[in-house]
Parts: structure tokens; C-alpha cells; sequence
């Protein structure tokens, strides 16, 4: 690990945010680099001072009597169907930003309806993927095997996966191979395949699956990453990157059309 | 409907304390942060029917921080979206006497956390203040992981940098 790796990481580190491999890369670093050395003792010092100085403001009791009376007030005041004559117009200033939770909610649910009844832990699965791209950024741990050449990846998965993976690069078409990782995704293992489109990454995770029937494409979004699922051929398929939608609904298509 | 009333209670307000203290974090003034967190608890009555019951610390946490942005956005848009300003950190009044060593810095890292543009202080207040993962911080700001991270380096480096500018200041004169 360098200087400038190990300074886009000594911030998870101190935050116990990265994973073994990364603490162990990362503190071997530090152990014979002075200068980061020096910032990891500063980091740990403004934590602790942090942690210790900065004022915590209490809410004052009158709020707390305040905000109880506003409650009592609020649910008399909702929309319940009693039999008073007319309903009395609500006196709340709707803003955008209150409606912004239920907008991005009605908008999970037009995606996610048509999956929710038959496979109901289909957002965890989404939660995994999701969780397993951002971690191969966050610990530098983006290949095991690091080639454009598909004849050399496939090969690679071939000792540790008990099933066969294939490979292709699309450098012509503007998303080159950059190798492959071994990972997990809710405890399954899975061939991670990563490709670049311009400066981000994208990974392409492919398990079996353990039903035959195929799953057309969804796509979730999950934490400014966009994800896109499907089924083909009892293999579980899951791209994931930060790239825009289009350009990444483009890799799934190219990805679907080979096989 | 008193027993929703209740089961609110029993369940977001514990949480009061965080979020009070995250308003006020945000809004850098009780009355402004009161307002909001009165509007925010309200709010977040309306849509408890929708939550799930899982993390309301968090939940409510985002409910306050989604009301104190855009009390923000309507009474004092220019604080949003700001860069660092180094200058920003040479207005920090001088401490009137000589105090304790201690209390010295803890005003002085207060002042500094402080005059954070807001998407950097809340960032760094989520993760010292109230100890959530990088995660937990993406879903209260609604931000990706990254975004997280670059923040808080950012907000710890130029914390780091203004108590040390500070510190030099006050043993030169």
C-alpha cells in the first residue's frame, strides 16, 4: 500500500469501517511511514477530543411539554372519520420536503411490487450485493485476479467456484474487463467480475441460483448505487455501480445479449 | 387515537436527545433548532404509520435532519451547498481571558466544528456525536457511502487544520 492509498483509507480505519485485510494492509503501512503515521495519530486524537469536548445541547423542558402537546393535538386532528358534519380543513402547510418521503417511497414500491410477493428477502439480497460493491471499493480489494484477458479470469474461478462462470471482455464496446474477485453475498459465494466504464467501477456478481424458473431484469437503487437483478439459466446475475443508469442499463444488456 | 399517540411516544421519543442535538448542530441556535424539532416530531407522527419499526433512532434522526435542511433551504439558503471558506475560520471570536487549557480547546474545536459548512458538520456530528456507521450516515443524509467518507475526511482535515492555526495563534501573542 502507498502514501495516497492509505490516505483515502486511514479515516475507515480510525472508524473501524474497513475490513481485516484493509486494517492488516493498512497498519503495515503505517508502521514505517512517518508522515501517516503523524495523520493517524492526529485523526485519533480529534476523535477523542471530539468525543469528549464537543457540547451536547439537551432539548429544554418546555420543548419536551411543547412537542407532547402538539402530539395530543396532531391526532386529534388527523383524519379520522368522525361524525362531525364537515371535515375541518387541516391547517398544516404541506412542504415539498414532506413529501419527499412518501414520493420516494411510492417510488420503491412501483419497483419493487412486482418481486415482493414471490421473493420477499429480494431487498436484502439487493442490501448484500450492494454492500459487497462498496466494500470492493472501500478496501482496495477490487480484483484476486487482475487481467483484461478473459481466458485468464474465467480459468481463475475454476479451483474455487463449484460452478462454471463465463467471462467476456467489452473493451469494444466501452466497458473493459479488469479482472475477477471471489465474494460473498449472504454467505454464498459468488464470482464478482469487474469492469470500467470511464472512471467507475462495475461489478458483475453471478451465484446459482436455486430455483429454475428465470427472473427478468429489476432494477433498485440502493444508497446512490444502482443495482440490476435477473435470473438466466439457474445463475443469479447482479450488476452494481455508481455509473449512470443508462450507460449501466447498457452493460446489462450487452452482459444478457451474449448469453 | 391516544394509543398511537402513545406507542409514538414510547417509541421516537426516547430518541429526542439525538435528535435535539442534531438540530441544533445544524441550525447553530436553540430557537431555530426548538422550531424545527417541533416540526420535525410532528412530521414524523404523521408518517409513523409507514415506518417500519426498525432503527427509530435512525429514522427519526432523518426526519429532523430532512426538516432542518429545508428550514435551511427557506429561511437561509446561502448556508447549503457551501465550499469550504478558509476565511471563515479567522472570524472565530478571540477568547476574552486566559482560560484552562482544557476548556480552551474544547471552546475552540466547538467554534471550529461549527463553522463547518452544514453537509460537512453534520456528517462529522452523526459520526462522533452519535456513533453511527458510514451507513447509518448514508441513509440520514441520503448520500452514497462515498460521499460520506470523502466528508468526513475533509471536515477532520480542515478541523485538524483550524485548532492547529488557532492553538498557533494564541501561544504568539
Amino acid at each position: 500500500m502507498n502514501c495516497s492509498e492509505a490516505k483515502r483509507l486511514i479515516d475507515a480505519y480510525v472508524d473501524n469501517e474497513l475490513d481485516v485485510r484493509g486494517v492488516l494492509e493498512l497498519e503495515e503501512h503505517v508502521s514505517h511511514c512517518p508522515g501517516c503515521s503523524v495523520e493517524e495519530r492526529g485523526l485519533r486524537e480529534l476523535q477523542t477530543s471530539s468525543r469528549a469536548n464537543l457540547i451536547r445541547y439537551a432539548p429544554s423542558p418546555g420543548l419536551e411539554a411543547r412537542l407532547h402537546a402538539a402530539l395530543r393535538a396532531e391526532a386529534k386532528d388527523a383524519p379520522i372519520p368522525i361524525k362531525t358534519a364537515e371535515p375541518a380543513p387541516r391547517r398544516r402547510a404541506w412542504k415539498w420536503a414532506a413529501l419527499a418521503p412518501l414520493a420516494a417511497a411510492a417510488a420503491l414500491l412501483i419497483v419493487a411490487v412486482p418481486r415482493l410477493l414471490p421473493a420477499p428477502s429480494e431487498t436484502s439480497v439487493a442490501d448484500a450485493v450492494v454492500a459487497a460493491h462498496v466494500r470492493s471499493l472501500l478496501a482496495n480489494h477490487l480484483t484476486d485476479v487482475a487481467s483484461s484477458d478473459q481466458h485468464t479470469v474465467k480459468p481463475w474461478f475454476q479451483g474455487k467456484l463449484d460452478y462454471s462462470v463465463s467471462v467476456k471482455d467489452w473493451a469494444a464496446e466501452g466497458y473493459p474487463l479488469v479482472g475477477g474477485r471471489l465474494d460473498y453475498v449472504e454467505d454464498t459465494p459468488a464470482a464478482a467480475l469487474v469492469y470500467r466504464r470511464a472512471q467507475h467501477v462495475v461489478n458483475l456478481f453471478v451465484w446459482p441460483s436455486k430455483n429454475a424458473a428465470d427472473e427478468p431484469v429489476q432494477r433498485l437503487a440502493r444508497r446512490g448505487y444502482s443495482a440490476y437483478s435477473w435470473t438466466t439459466d439457474r445463475m443469479h446475475y447482479w450488476a452494481v455501480s455508481d455509473v449512470n443508469d443508462a450507460e449501466l442499463q447498457k452493460f446489462v444488456e450487452l452482459v444478457r445479449r451474449r448469453e | 387515537m391516544p394509543q398511537r399517540v402513545d406507542s409514538f411516544e414510547a417509541v421516537v421519543l426516547p430518541h429526542l436527545k439525538a435528535g435535539y442535538n442534531l438540530a441544533r448542530w445544524l441550525l447553530r441556535n436553540d430557537h431555530d433548532a426548538e422550531d424545527v424539532m417541533q416540526e420535525a416530531i410532528v412530521r414524523a407522527f404523521r408518517f409513523y404509520d409507514g415506518f417500519s419499526g426498525n432503527n427509530p433512532r435512525g429514522w427519526l434522526l432523518t426526519v429532523v435532519r430532512n426538516s432542518a435542511y429545508s428550514f435551511l433551504q427557506q429561511n437561509r439558503a446561502r448556508e447549503l451547498g457551501t465550499e469550504f471558506d478558509e476565511d471563515l475560520h479567522g472570524e472565530i471570536a478571540e477568547t476574552p481571558e486566559v482560560l484552562v487549557l482544557r476548556s480552551a480547546q474544547q471552546r475552540l474545536l466547538n467554534q471550529a466544528v461549527e463553522a463547518l459548512p452544514v453537509e460537512f458538520r453534520e456528517v462529522f456530528v452523526l459520526r462522533e456525536m452519535e456513533g453511527l456507521s458510514y451507513k447509518e450516515i448514508a441513509d440520514v443524509a441520503g448520500v452514497p457511502i462515498g460521499t460520506v467518507m470523502s466528508r468526513l475526511s475533509r471536515a477532520r482535515r480542515n478541523l485538524i487544520a483550524a485548532v492547529a492555526r488557532r492553538e498557533q495563534v494564541g501561544s504568539a501573542s
